[in-house]
């Protein structure tokens, strides 16, 4: 029963977890994942194979998120701000402070508007935008978020970029009879540019926090 | 009934048929999810991830209440007892459920066993 606990104290940890969810909450689940392993061995399994298939009654992301959102008062705002708000706003703050230090230290993407437009990311400028994917990506998974959460944690500051864009757009459309500051035919390049190549820095910080690392399990069967 | 039934209507059935199961005695939650698997055919099945939320949901509305206590290996698990406010819900529930298979029925011909 102690090794029980301890695999689900360590996973639910993992989840960020053990804080919200009580000791009673955790011997229950161990003693479930123990009869089930006991029920196993009856049925002829080897002992490895019994707790590997005592395991996979279990997803572990679900499970740690349903019990805190039952659990709760408050239920699913209060997990929201945990696995989406706060990520998401410390994304955007680092990314805001980054950008600032940066640009004092000279550092900017340049953009030349020639015979072709021309464009100039800095790697620091990209490592900085990994760097702050990462961390809301990182904060939002230590928060029990599902992979979607994760990805917009870490993804946020592309949505914003992308606002603004149509923001931008808009106002030059509407004033100037012309879709950007640039040459229409340059203006689907602007955007690749401005979203793709930045989105890609974002999601390659993101990617690494967007699985389960779970053991021994299958889909949920429910 | 081969398939499982998934999402919301499992987890809508769920409640019921953990109140009818706790009606007939107490029991944990290893217990009661094998019993509905067995007793359903395996039409619904509970992972811990369904059973264990759902069950706490319903311990916070006042409709089961767990007690550890120990089972006949002498080990501790946390029976689940029906409170009479449970036992207050389980006839209108069942009568939602009859009233949703009949028109289910009349609709689409899905009778109910």
């Amino acid at each position: 029963m102690r090794e029980w606990k301890e695999l689900v104290r360590e996973q639910l940890k993992m989840r960020g977890s053990t804080q919200s969810i009580e000791e009673d909450v955790i011997a229950e689940v161990a003693a479930h994942l123990e009869d089930a392993y006991d029920h196993e061995r009856r049925e002829g399994h080897q002992e490895s194979d019994a707790r590997k298939r005592a395991l996979e009654q279990v997803q572990w992301h679900k499970l740690a998120r349903r019990i805190r959102a039952a659990k709760r008062e408050e239920g699913g705002m209060k997990d929201r701000k945990k696995t989406l708000w706060l990520p998401t706003f410390a994304n955007l703050l680092l990314l805001t402070l980054g950008i600032q230090a940066l640009l004092m230290l000279g550092i900017h993407p340049q953009i030349a508007v020639g015979q072709h437009v021309w464009f100039s990311f800095p790697i620091p400028w990209l490592l900085a935008l990994t760097f702050c994917a990462a961390a809301g990506a990182l904060l939002a998974k230590r928060g029990g978020a599902s992979p979607g959460e994760r990805m917009i944690a870490g993804l946020a500051p592309s949505l914003v970029w992308l606002g603004e864009f149509g923001v931008m757009a808009a106002a030059f459309g509407f004033y100037r009879q012309d879709f950007a500051p640039f040459p229409l035919k340059d203006s689907g390049l602007t955007a690749v540019w401005w979203v793709v190549l930045p989105v890609l820095a974002l999601f390659a910080g993101t990617l690494p926090f967007l699985g389960e690392h779970q053991v021994g399990e299958t889909q949920e069967m429910d | 009934m081969g398939k499982r039934i998934r999402s919301k209507i499992a987890r809508g059935s769920g409640e019921l048929a953990i109140l009818s199961l706790l009606a007939e005695q107490p029991l944990y939650g290893f217990e009661i999810a094998k019993q509905i698997g067995e007793r359903t055919g395996g039409a619904l099945k509970f992972t811990l991830a369904s059973l264990y939320p759902l069950l706490y949901e319903m311990e916070k509305r006042g409709w089961v209440e767990g007690r550890w206590q120990a089972n006949r290996a002498g080990r501790d698990r946390r029976y689940y007892h029906l409170t009479p406010d449970g036992r207050k819900q389980l006839a209108p529930l069942r009568q939602e459920w009859r009233a949703f298979f009949q028109a289910l029925d009349s609709l689409a011909g899905v009778s109910h066993a």
